[in-house]
């Protein structure tokens, strides 16, 4: 039991030993720069309504293009189901 | 008249939490050997002590002027750097799964230091045969926290404190006399 407290107290004496000895400036400091640094709430929000609206453009871009494309293929199966039927009466 | 000490750590959490840099600054002086202490315990590696501490007292820095009462700072301290801890074991499993090499390099234990004496080298083979919820249970028991202040911590009973800690204890008595006595 003895033994076990002599060996906290040496981990907390070496844990101690780890710091540089400026260590709280340096801790005020990185606090400092990462409050400076940190993103607001208000530009988490902006950017994920930015990336919202992209996607959403993106996706009704690549829906219209699809569907014109659809649209003009289906004219055009349409049309050669006209022509043949033209040609067709006029052979009749 | 005097000022007992809680009183004084009391009005300088109140002006830290007012933002006085100064006040902030002999906080993180007056804990910082302790939070080390903790930090040591709980990841069991010597050169994660300085960065995992620096994040602790970041972490407090930021969020002091949110905490209700003065009175609980260190009980709220311990919180922060028990969560610190945990997040940052929990990170490593993660990283042992999507980077197994980078991993092994993290996993190598620490060898004992020059200057490490057989009963640190046996606390600290102990420590790190238990999970890291019982480290955080004992390191807190030696930092001075209270059993209530433990199940607060922990968001639990009393009862379930006292159980867990006595089975931690017998867990890390047995791992430690078994490699005091090797």
């Amino acid at each position: 039991m003895k033994t076990e407290l002599i060996a906290w107290n040496q981990l907390r004496n070496k844990a101690a030993a780890q710091l540089h000895p400026q260590f709280a400036q340096r801790v005020m400091r990185a606090a400092r720069m990462s409050a400076e640094v940190a993103p607001s709430l208000l530009s988490y929000v902006s950017l994920s309504a930015a990336t919202l609206v992209v996607c959403f453009s993106a996706l009704t871009y690549v829906h219209n293009v699809s569907i014109a494309q659809d649209d003009m293929r289906q004219s055009s199966d349409w049309q050669q189901v006209l022509s043949v039927d033209e040609e067709s009466s006029i052979l009749q | 008249m005097d000022k007992s000490p809680t009183t004084e750590l009391v009005d300088l959490v109140r002006r830290a939490q007012r933002g006085e840099e100064a006040a902030q600054h002999d906080l993180i002086v007056s804990y910082q050997n302790r939070v080390a202490g903790f930090v040591y315990a709980m990841m069991n590696r010597s050169d994660a002590v300085e960065d995992i501490s620096q994040q602790v007292f970041i972490k407090m820095v930021r969020a002091i002027h949110g905490l209700q009462a003065p009175a609980q700072f260190e009980s709220w301290l311990f919180r922060l750097a028990r969560n610190t801890c945990i997040d940052h074991l929990r990170r490593q499993k993660l990283r042992r799964i999507f980077l197994p090499f980078e991993a092994e390099h993290e996993s190598v234990a620490e060898p004992a230091g020059a200057l490490d004496t057989e009963e640190l080298d046996a606390l600290r083979h102990a420590l790190g045969q238990l999970r890291p919820q019982d480290r955080a249970l004992i390191a807190l028991v030696q930092e001075g926290r209270s059993h209530s202040e433990i199940a607060e911590t922990l968001k639990t009973s009393v009862a379930a404190v006292k159980a867990r800690l006595h089975r931690a204890r017998e867990h890390l008595r047995k791992h430690y006399n078994s490699d005091h006595e090797n």
